[in-house]
C-alpha cells in the first residue's frame, strides 16, 4: 500500500509539473505553492493520504485553467514528520519562491515549520493538525483548517449526554497522541460531572488487552471512551472486548476513521461510535468522494478531504485578493467567511472571520457509527443536544 | 475466578509468542554463542511478508491461501538468516573475530531491516487474515479465541519438531556437538559453515513465523520488534539459556506472570512492558543460568 501511496503521489506530481511546464510555455509563470509532507517516517500513514487529496485539488484547478489564469505547481518537501528537519524544509521552500506553504506533517514538524514562515509572512496551512496550542504562536499568517483536539471531545460529550450514560472507563495507548486525547477527555468528563469507574493504558508492543479489558467489565460501565491511537492497540482493545463479551457502548475517536480498521479489526468494532471530521452526507464530500473514486479507483476518507481543501482555500484566498504576493493571501484567508468545503457537518464552511484562525466550524464535528463492518453516515452533530 | 481462567489462556497465547522468539535466540546462540538481537526485526518482516504474499495490500497481485502463503513466507525468512549471515557474520568469523563482534554487526542488521521494514510496508499496521477468528471459546472454566488457541497449538507442534531434531536426529547431535566444542565438532567431521547458515536461516524462520501470527491478530507493524526482542531474550533467560524446554517454560511463565500482573497487582497497566525488563535484571542477579540448568556449551 505505502508503495501505491508513493507512486501516486511521484507519479501525480511529475504529471502537475508537466501541467505546470506546459502552461508556463504558454502563457506566464506558475504559482508555486509548497507542501510539507511526512512520505517516510512515522506519520506517512495519515500525511500521505492528505497530500494525495492536495495534489487532486491542483490538479481540478490546473485544468479548470488554474487561477488568475496561471497554474498552480507543488513543490513537494519530505520532512520525515521531524521536527528538526521541517523549519529547514520550510526555508527551502520560502526560498524557492513558493506563494504559501501547505503542512500535511504532523503537528510537531508543523509547530517547528511555523517560525520560519513568521519570519517570511507566508501564508502556512496545516490541513489536518488537530494540536490545540499551533495558533497560540506570534503568526498572523498561520491558519489550522482542522477541528482541534478539544472539539472532538466537546461534541462526543454532547452525544454522550443524549445517552445518559452515567458512569465511563476510558481507554487509550501509552503513545504520546494517545496520552493526549486521554487528558483532553478526562478533563471534559470531569467538566461535564461525568464519573470515569477505570482508566487503562494498554501499552505499545504488547500482545493483549485482556488485563485491561477485565479491570474495566469489573468497573461496570455504561459506556467506553476508546481512545487509543496506534493500530495494534486498537485492534487488541476490540479483540479483547469481544473475548470478554463485553456489552457497553463503544465511543471512539478521529483515528476510528482510518478505514484500515475495518480490515485489521473486520466485524469487532460493529455498534461502535466515534467523533469524525467528514460527513459523507455533505453535498460537497459526495461530490468529492465520487471525483476522487473515479480518479483512484478507492473510497474517500476524511484525510484526503483534509488536503483537498487546503488548496480550496489558497485558491480562494489568491482569486480574492487579486494576487499573489503572500500578505495579500494572508489577509485574503484571514477574512475568509463561509468558504464551502469538503470537511466538516453539512451547512459547515471555512470561518476566519472570528478573528480566529482556527477555520473549522465548531459545530462543524459529527458523530458516525460502524455497521456491518462499514461506515455510517451522521448520527449526531455539534456540540449543542 | 472467571477472570483468572480467562487470563490463562490469554497470557499462555502471548506467552508461546515469548517463547517462539526465545527459541529464534536460542537457534543462533547455542552453536554460534552469538546472540542475535536482530530477531525481533525478522519478525516484522515476516509479518510484513505475510501481508504480501497472502493478502493485495501490499503487491496486489499476489494472494495465496494460508498454508502455501506460510510456506513461502518461511522460505523467504529461510533465505534472508541466510543471508544475513553471509553478509554481517561469515566475513567476522573468517578473520578470527569473537563472537561479540557478530553481535555488534548484527545491531546494525537490526536497525537497516527496521528501516527496509518501515520502507516497504509502511508505518500503518496491516492484517492478514487470521485463519481463525476472535469469537469467545469456552471449554470448562477457561475461554479464549480460536486465534489464541491456534497459536498455541502452533507453538507447541515447532517445540515439538525442533526438540525431535536436536535429541533424535543426527543432524541435531552436530548442533549439538557444535555448542559444546566448535574445535572437537570439526575435527570429528561436522561442517561448521553449514551448522552456521542453517542456525541463522531456522531462527529467521522461527522469528518469521511469530511474525505471521502476529499479522493475523494485531496486523503487521514496524515497530512490533523491540519488544518482541525483550520478551523472546528474556523467555530465554528465564528458562534456561541453553535449552529448548527451557524457552519455552521461560515465555509461557512470562506471559502469564504479565498477565496476573496487570490484573491483580495495583500496577500501572502502561507498566506491562516493564513486567519483563523486571524478570530479566532478578533473573540475570540471581539465576543467571534459569529455571533449567544447561547441558553445556556455550
Amino acid at each position: 500500500m505505502m508503495f501505491s501511496l508513493n507512486l501516486s503521489i511521484a507519479t501525480s506530481t511529475a504529471a502537475l509539473g508537466l501541467l505546470a511546464a506546459a502552461g508556463g510555455a504558454q502563457s506566464q509563470e506558475t504559482i508555486k505553492v509548497g507542501v510539507l509532507v511526512d512520505q517516510t517516517g512515522k506519520t506517512s500513514f495519515y500525511s500521505q493520504p492528505v497530500t494525495e487529496g492536495t495534489l487532486m485539488a491542483v490538479e481540478e484547478v490546473n485544468a479548470a485553467g488554474g487561477v488568475l489564469g496561471r497554474q498552480i505547481e507543488l513543490i513537494l518537501e519530505d520532512d520525515n514528520g521531524r521536527p528538526d528537519l521541517s523549519a529547514t524544509k520550510a526555508r527551502k521552500l520560502v526560498d524557492d519562491g513558493v506563494v504559501a506553504i501547505i503542512s500535511n506533517s504532523n503537528s510537531g514538524a508543523t509547530r517547528q515549520a511555523i517560525s520560519v514562515t513568521a519570519e517570511s509572512l507566508t501564508p502556512q496551512l496545516a490541513s489536518a493538525n488537530s494540536a490545540e496550542t499551533l495558533t497560540t504562536l506570534d503568526n498572523s499568517c498561520f491558519f489550522q483548517l482542522g477541528p482541534v483536539e478539544s472539539l472532538q471531545v466537546k461534541t462526543m460529550l454532547a452525544f454522550t449526554k443524549t445517552k445518559g450514560y452515567g458512569k465511563v472507563a476510558l481507554v487509550g495507548d501509552n503513545s504520546g497522541l494517545s496520552t493526549a486525547a486521554v487528558d483532553q477527555f478526562r478533563m471534559g468528563l470531569g467538566e461535564a460531572g461525568v464519573p470515569i469507574v477505570e482508566e487503562q493504558l494498554i501499552p505499545v508492543g504488547s500482545q493483549t488487552a485482556v488485563p485491561q479489558l477485565q479491570k474495566v467489565r469489573a468497573a461496570e460501565p455504561n459506556a467506553i471512551y476508546q481512545v487509543a491511537q496506534i493500530g495494534p492497540q486498537v485492534v487488541q482493545f476490540f479483540q479483547a472486548y469481544q473475548q470478554l463479551g463485553m456489552k457497553q457502548p463503544i465511543l471512539g475517536t478521529f483515528n476510528l476513521s482510518s478505514s484500515s480498521y475495518l480490515t485489521t479489526a473486520k466485524g469487532l468494532m460493529d455498534g461502535t461510535v466515534f467523533t469524525d471530521a467528514f460527513d459523507p452526507e455533505k453535498p460537497e464530500a459526495i461530490a468529492f468522494s465520487e471525483r476522487f473514486k473515479a480518479k483512484f479507483d478507492k473510497e474517500a476518507t476524511s484525510l484526503e478531504a483534509y488536503g483537498h481543501d487546503s488548496v480550496v482555500l489558497i485558491v480562494d484566498a489568491i482569486k480574492r485578493a487579486n494576487s499573489t504576493e503572500r500578505p495579500a493571501i494572508c489577509k485574503a484567508i484571514a477574512e475568509t467567511k463561509g468558504l464551502p468545503r469538503v470537511m466538516g457537518a453539512k451547512g459547515t464552511g471555512f470561518d476566519f472571520s472570528r478573528g480566529d484562525r482556527r477555520g473549522f466550524d465548531p459545530e462543524g464535528v459529527v458523530v458516525r457509527a460502524i455497521e456491518n463492518n462499514a461506515y455510517t453516515g451522521a448520527v449526531f452533530s455539534g456540540t449543542k443536544n | 475466578m472467571q477472570d483468572f481462567f480467562e487470563l490463562i489462556v490469554s497470557g499462555f497465547a502471548s506467552g508461546c509468542l515469548y517463547s517462539l522468539m526465545g527459541l529464534s535466540f536460542l537457534l543462533v546462540m547455542r552453536p554460534t554463542g552469538v546472540v542475535n538481537f536482530a530477531v525481533g526485526q525478522y519478525a516484522m518482516l515476516g509479518g510484513f511478508a505475510a501481508v504480501a504474499v497472502m493478502t493485495t495490500i501490499l503487491i496486489p497481485p499476489i494472494a495465496l491461501p494460508y498454508v502455501p502463503g506460510l510456506l513461502v513466507v518461511l522460505a523467504l525468512m529461510a533465505l534472508l538468516g541466510a543471508a544475513v549471515e553471509w553478509i554481517a557474520v561469515k566475513p567476522l568469523v573468517d578473520r578470527g573475530a569473537p563472537p561479540v563482534a557478530s553481535m555488534l554487526s548484527l545491531l546494525g542488521v537490526l536497525i537497516v531491516l527496521l528501516e527496509v521494514g518501515a520502507r516497504f510496508g509502511g508505518t500503518e499496521a496491516l492484517p492478514t487474515e487470521p485463519p481463525f477468528g476472535f469469537r469467545r471459546v469456552e471449554f470448562g472454566p477457561f475461554a479464549g479465541t480460536p486465534q489464541s488457541l491456534f497459536t498455541i497449538a502452533v507453538t507447541l507442534v515447532i517445540f515439538a519438531a525442533v526438540w525431535l531434531f536436536f535429541e533424535r536426529t543426527l543432524w541435531g547431535r552436530a548442533f549439538e556437538a557444535v555448542s559444546l566444542d566448535r574445535r572437537a565438532a570439526q575435527l570429528m567431521g561436522v561442517n561448521l559453515r553449514l551448522v552456521t547458515v542453517s542456525a541463522f536461516a531456522s531462527s529467521a524462520v522461527v522469528a518469521g513465523l511469530v511474525g505471521v501470527l502476529i499479522s493475523g491478530t494485531t496486523g503487521a507493524y514496524y515497530q512490533v520488534g523491540m519488544a518482541l526482542t525483550v520478551q523472546g531474550f528474556t523467555a530465554l533467560v528465564v528458562g534456561g539459556v541453553g535449552r529448548v524446554d527451557g524457552a519455552l517454560l521461560g515465555g509461557v511463565l512470562l506471559g502469564l506472570l504479565e498477565a496476573l500482573v496487570m490484573r491483580y497487582l495495583p500496577v500501572s497497566s502502561s507498566m506491562t512492558l516493564a513486567v519483563p525488563l523486571v524478570v530479566l535484571l532478578a533473573f540475570l542477579v540471581l539465576r543467571p543460568h534459569g529455571l533449567l540448568a544447561n547441558r553445556g556449551g556455550h
